[in-house]
């Protein structure tokens, strides 16, 4: 018998430059496409000149930016562009990096 | 609130022809201005985001650009679309020292995102969506920019 995989969420922090625009766009698409692969997270939202300090206070599997990867994080949480969701290019490949690293 | 909500058809502009990203910023700002949806200070705020953050973004075929500012700058929620006659460019949102050709501009003014959410996901859509953007960018006038985004 398989042994039932233990339950997660993941918590995930969607940056951009404002908070607002672009990071709606990708947290929607992520959530979707979590909710189609049956993964439960937790969605932060805020602006990329937030992201050190909430990457200290909260404990973030990964990060996505819309407005660059290098974030000065003293922490070593994985940073993805969040541009291949917007455009749709690569937008399949981050999400099978994005599964195997929460899977 | 869909985009169509936010996209009214004196906010369309199809085969604008400027010679700068400042020109553009300019007739679109203006757009927006005179429609009573920003306040003064858009302008600069989109200028000085842009500087900082880029909106550029390559698209498999086209270039397309997502200009925006804090919504403090914002009074009404409204989206500007504008197709260009010759590409202007952008800097790239994905790596900031790239350039992007852009031949389309969606400008947005936005208060509340989870009140826009649909526009957001609408806007999605058609930037990943080639033959969407290929008919957009032969459309005349705005009606036809508007017939077209009702299909997304």
């Amino acid at each position: 018998m398989k042994k039932q995989k233990e339950f997660k969420t993941a918590r995930v922090m969607v940056v951009c430059a404002d908070g607002v625009a672009t990071s709606t766009m990708v947290l929607v698409a992520l959530r979707d496409a979590f909710e189609d692969a049956g993964i439960s997270a937790e969605f932060v939202q805020g602006r990329v000149i937030d992201a050190p300090s909430m990457a200290k206070n909260g404990k973030f599997d990964f990060i996505i930016s819309t407005a660059g990867t290098d974030l000065d994080l003293d922490t070593d949480i994985p940073v993805f562009s969040g541009v291949p969701i917007l455009t749709g290019i690569g937008k399949e490949q981050m999400f099978e990096k994005i599964m195997e690293l929460i899977g | 609130m869909k985009i169509l909500d936010l996209v009214k058809k004196d906010l369309v502009v199809t085969k604008l022809e400027v010679e700068s990203r400042g020109d553009l910023f300019k007739v679109l700002y203006e757009k927006l201005y005179s429609a009573g949806f920003v306040k003064e200070s858009f302008l600069d705020g989109i200028e000085n985001r842009e500087a900082k953050f880029p909106t550029g973004l390559q698209l498999s075929k086209y270039g397309a650009a997502i200009p925006h500012t804090d919504p403090e700058h914002v009074i009404e929620p409204a989206v500007v679309v504008a197709t260009l006659s010759q590409p202007v460019i952008f800097k790239s949102m994905e790596n900031p020292t790239n350039d992007v050709k852009v031949n389309i501009v969606f400008m947005l003014a936005i208060k509340e995102p989870h009140m826009q959410l649909e526009m957001l996901k609408q806007m999605s859509r058609i930037l990943q969506n080639d033959s969407l953007l290929e008919q957009m960018l032969q459309a005349n006038e705005g009606d036809e920019i508007i017939e077209i985004i009702k299909t997304a």
